[in-house]
């Protein structure tokens, strides 16, 4: 069945209504009630003040939970209350990672054009900014990456007094380990690695193994199962699975060389950072992806197949790979003052969730209560496990900053299994 | 002719009479200067210089470079201080045991199935147009040269449309006994090869019609009037005329072809079809691996290079044994 | 073993034919002619097709509508970034096209008639650029424009260098073969009549020259539009993405219909093009002899 152009495109652009409500009108009660819910101890100073001393000899000291690390200044924040400049905004962003709409939205808002362009991958887009040839504003780099960014100077330190709504943030992403007192990076979205699956396609769920991960092992789905574009998920995938979630970060080559043998053990295994597009259309039927990905999966399906053929799955005890972006901003740019006022901008929580609607990942912002997304439905319900809980964020291990000449090693390893 | 022959003037008288009292030596003087054919081939020769050499001394400074503190490449300038080892570590990686060594096997099989492959499409239908299209030349080379204006891209796109699970060619092929249908864009080895000589037979059939154009047609019939039957005829006199464009549509073909990526890219995203130029591409689109992407770089060159030399050996022989 | 032995007598009569000769009719050969054409064409055909359609199907025929070429939203003139890409393409071949032909030209020239030492390397260098794979010299500009080159960086200027750098070969073997056939003596008649050697190379030399040029602004333009590497390697950002950039990052993905649309609208943007080349000369040399048949017969002569 045709459907009329713009219906159509609002097809694209948000996901598509469930039990019988439209989903803007979810989209527009979930921010109602959900700015209700009370923000326990969400005022925490944004510009904490410990002096953690950086040891010398590494070139990056390596942020950890229990090692929290400011990192260097490099440069200097823009001064208060100096005037927006006008456009462009050249944000440089992964493809599709945030709804056209909320980009319109600020458009209009400070009439100004916004230039998108997209990489496909952490590694390319580093490659990128590496040249010099480039001159973006916003950038929107994984936390694993953000201290190799600082010491090579492609960032600048933020001026917070720009950025008011940091405080919709959760406390412990206000103050977030990797970048302490949030001099480079605010978070963006929350996600976990999982599977993601068509059931009309697939005859097995994860549940259906002692270990949800051998669903991608099992020989029976051969030539039907993809894994991520991303040396780090995919590598740590195997880990996972083996049960040792808290060595995602490891240096150790063997452990590494033992991930990429069983990855070589999934058979007819295929690489893509597309499960978005890909699962829904039903060329990957089983896809090791992340969890926002496959909450925007509804809007990409085929005329004709039932939105609750899409599925999610990841570790239920939420102790798998999990972990949030970040945005900042380059220190080449010319337009910083604007550069804040659109990180400003995302954390406000109307524009998260009118992002989320289409994009799929959840902004780790107070007022947006998992517990209500699954409740009112914002999300389809047979997509609930791919919500993140805070709880499971607190629980689940974070791809973390590695040493340079480690992040080599994943790199090498990940080549190797690419090489067939 | 050299630019050191003598002048071609029938008739010496009427030479005198247009060059007035200077004469032939004169005349001599205002043919072009030998300096004149270099200097109009300069401006091609130096864009060719600073844009196709001096990226491959780029290229090498980036393999043999060093790695800064933040394990980003620095290239290295001074060819004194190039790493040598770190550009044979490229050279081993791509023999027997080499992490690169499956991907480099892949490419020289596939390129090798799909330039057989193209040779057995692109020569009859070569052979037609060229001689025996009649009336229909005109038309059928316009066809032929279609493909050139369309997209590659454009063409690959409109494989993938076909070959979805639920695309024409599934349509077409399920009727059929013993055919399943099949998930064609799942990996498959014998789709990329497919996708290898759709995409590049063009530049294939263009030098090969060139070539068979060329060849003398008495010499066929000659050949038939001494009572040699068409098979040997074809073997001995159309195939040898032939053979220096065989030769040049084969390198035209084959070499570029080895540095594709974007033909797996699109029609398999499979480790079991990872090309050689797709562990390039990697390489080079990882900021700390881009020395092994230069150094890989470098083997590709060094491998077309061989097979270059071998097909310009071959082609001067040719032209020898002609004179 | 008397049966075989018939059959393959059989089998070689059918193959002798089409080994065969000017007289017999070439049937086998002109199947095989018409099917690969049918195959190398008909994909085209379906994809053009499925840019009409209805719905979102790009695998099958939907209905008739022009939603994905001027429809709000997903559409081939209604993305920003389609018509920006189509802008860039069309730009960056109409330059590559107006540098790279005279260079070429003149290098074709310089390399027929030049007779000495440097001779034989210059062709080689000329050579080279034809069978090197894209992705060999996409990566090495690259290379060369990020550390070397920083002053031309990456971007529009860049992607014109790499474009040109690859197209001059096109543009000297084209020319070459014409200059073959031409010979030397119409060039010395000129000057046997007084003309400088500039003079017989303009008045004389580059009027016959007249269908290669065409042929060889025709594949320049076209090799520069249909380019993706190149461009990719050295884009800048999103302002300068060419369309088959864009058709590459959609086709990964799971692209509607509105590449389907850009795609064909781009191929008619460069048979329009390739028409007016082809019929410019016609109309400049009303009456007079066709320059433009033998800019096809040139074209296709293309070889090393």
């Amino acid at each position: 069945m045709a459907r009329h152009p713009r219906e159509r495109r609002s097809a694209l652009w948000t996901p598509r209504p469930y039990g019988g409500l439209d989903r803007r009108e979810f989209l527009r009660r979930t921010a109602m009630t959900a700015l209700a819910v009370p923000t326990a101890g969400g005022l925490l100073a944004a510009c904490g003040g410990d002096d953690d001393p950086k040891p010398a000899g590494s070139a990056i000291e390596l942020a950890r939970p229990d090692n929290p690390v400011r990192l260097p200044t490099k440069g200097s924040a823009i001064a208060d209350d100096l005037p927006i400049e006008s456009g462009p905004l050249k944000i440089y962003n992964w493809q599709d990672y945030a709804n056209p709409e909320m980009l319109e939205k600020f458009e209009a808002e400070f009439d100004v054009k916004i230039e998108w362009t997209s990489f496909s991958g952490m590694d390319e887009a580093i490659q990128k900014l590496g040249t010099g040839a480039v001159d973006f504003d916003v950038f929107f780099p994984t936390i694993d990456r953000l201290a190799t960014l600082v010491a090579q100077e492609h960032l600048q330190p933020l001026n917070l007094n720009y950025i008011p709504n940091l405080k919709n943030v959760w406390p412990e992403l206000q103050d977030p380990f990797y970048d302490k007192g949030s001099q480079y990076s605010i978070p963006y979205v929350l996600w976990s690695d999982g599977i993601g699956w068509r059931a009309d396609l697939v005859d097995k769920t994860p549940d259906d193994y002692d270990n949800g991960w051998d669903m991608l092992w099992d020989p029976a789905f051969e030539g039907k199962v993809w894994v991520i574009d991303d040396d780090r998920d995919t590598l740590a995938l195997p880990i996972v699975r083996m049960g040792r979630v808290e060595d995602v970060n490891t240096d150790d080559r063997a452990l590494l060389e033992q991930s990429l043998e069983a990855l070589r053990e999934i058979r007819g295994v295929q690489i893509s950072a597309e499960a978005y597009q890909k699962v829904p259309e039903g060329s990957s039927p089983i896809h090791h992806a992340w969890s926002g990905d496959m909450l925007s999966a509804p809007g990409y399906l085929p005329d004709g197949v039932d939105a609750t053929t899409l599925r999610f799955w990841d570790q239920p005890d939420g102790r798998g790979v999990i972990g949030s972006d970040a945005v900042s901003i380059m220190a080449g740019s010319k337009r910083p003052v604007l550069a804040h006022a659109f990180l400003n901008f995302i954390l406000d929580t109307d524009n998260a969730l009118l992002n989320m609607a289409w994009n799929g990942y959840q902004a780790p912002l107070n007022a947006i209560d998992a517990d209500r997304l699954i409740a009112d439905e914002f999300f389809p319900k047979n997509l609930s496990a791919a919500v993140v809980q805070q709880s499971d964020f607190d629980a689940g291990n974070q791809l973390m900053q590695l040493a340079p000449t480690v992040e080599k090693l994943w790199d090498d390893i990940f080549r190797e299994f690419k090489a067939g | 002719m050299t630019a050191l022959d003598p002048p071609r003037v029938t008739n010496p008288a009427q030479a005198t009479f247009r060059f007035g009292r200077r004469g032939i030596a004169e005349w001599r003087a205002a043919r072009p200067p030998r300096a004149l054919w270099p200097f109009l081939a300069s401006p091609g020769v130096l864009w060719l210089c600073a844009f196709f050499v001096v990226p491959f001394y780029a290229v090498l400074a980036m393999a043999g470079g060093t790695l800064d503190e933040f394990a980003t490449p620095i290239p290295e300038w001074n060819p004194v201080a190039w790493n040598g080892e770190q550009i044979l570590d490229a050279f081993r990686s791509v023999l027997p045991g080499g992490t690169n060594w499956n991907p480099m096997r892949r490419t020289v099989v596939y390129v090798v199935i799909a330039l057989a492959l193209c040779f057995v499409i692109a020569y009859p239908v070569a052979y037609y147009v060229a001689r025996k299209a009649g009336r229909n030349k005109g038309l059928l080379l316009l066809l032929l040269l279609a493909p050139f204006w369309i997209n590659y891209l454009m063409r690959m796109l409109a494989w993938i449309n076909l070959l979805q699970t639920d695309g024409y060619v599934n349509d077409v092929l399920d009727p059929l006994p013993f055919v399943d249908p099949s998930e064609w864009l799942s990996g498959r080895s014998s789709t990329l090869i497919l996708g290898l000589v759709y995409g590049y037979i063009p530049f294939l059939l263009l030098p090969l019609y060139a070539a068979l154009d060329r060849i003398d047609g008495r010499l066929i019939e000659a050949s038939r009037d001494l009572g040699i039957g068409p098979f040997r005829t074809f073997c001995q006199v159309t195939l040898p005329a032939s053979r220096q464009g065989l030769l040049a549509a084969g390198a035209i073909t084959a070499l570029p072809m080895f540095g594709d990526y974007y033909t797996q890219d699109l029609l398999s995203r499979s480790p079991r079809t990872q090309m050689l130029g797709n562990q390039i591409e990697d390489a080079l689109q990882q900021g700390a691996s881009k020395q092994l992407g230069a150094g890989l770089v470098i083997v590709l060159s060094t491998f077309l290079t061989v097979l270059m030399a071998y097909y310009l050996w071959s082609t001067n022989r040719a032209a020898q044994e002609v004179r | 073993m008397n049966t075989p032995a018939v059959a393959t007598r059989a089998e070689r009569r059918s193959l002798s034919d089409w080994f065969a000769d000017p007289f017999r009719r070439p049937r086998f050969l002109a199947t095989v002619t018409w099917v690969y054409l049918a195959w190398s064409l008909l994909p085209l055909l379906v994809s053009i097709r499925i840019s009409f359609n209805e719905g979102r199907s790009r695998s099958s025929f939907q209905g008739w509508s022009l939603d994905w070429w001027t429809g709000p939203g997903d559409s081939a003139l209604h993305n920003p970034d389609l018509a920006n890409a189509m802008k860039n393409s069309l730009t960056l071949g109409l330059f590559t096209t107006l540098i790279a032909t005279p260079i070429g030209v003149a290098l074709a020239i310089g390399l027929a008639r030049w007779r000495g030492y440097g001779r034989r390397p210059a062709n080689l260098l000329m050579l080279v650029p034809l069978v090197t794979p894209e992705l060999v010299m996409g990566s090495a500009l690259l290379l060369v424009f990020t550390t070397m080159f920083t002053s031309i960086g990456l971007g529009r200027d860049a992607q014109l260098i790499g474009h040109v750098t690859f197209t001059i070969s096109y543009v000297v073997v084209i020319t070459r073969g014409r200059l073959f056939t031409i010979g030397r003596d119409v060039e010395e008649a000129a000057q046997d009549l007084g003309a400088t050697p500039m003079q017989a190379i303009r008045t004389v030399l580059l009027p016959l020259l007249g269908p290669a040029i065409f042929a060889s602004l025709m594949i320049t333009f076209a090799t520069s539009i249909d380019d993706f590497v190149i461009s990719s390697w050295l884009s800048q950002d999103i302002k300068t993405e060419t369309v088959p950039m864009r058709i590459y990052q959609s086709a990964r993905k799971a692209p509607t219909p509105s590449i389907n649309a850009m795609a064909t609208m781009m191929m008619l943007i460069t048979f329009v093009a390739i028409a007016l080349a082809m019929w410019i000369p016609r109309w400049l040399h009303r009456g007079g002899n066709s320059g433009s048949d033998s800019a096809v017969q040139d074209f296709a002569a293309l070889d090393l």
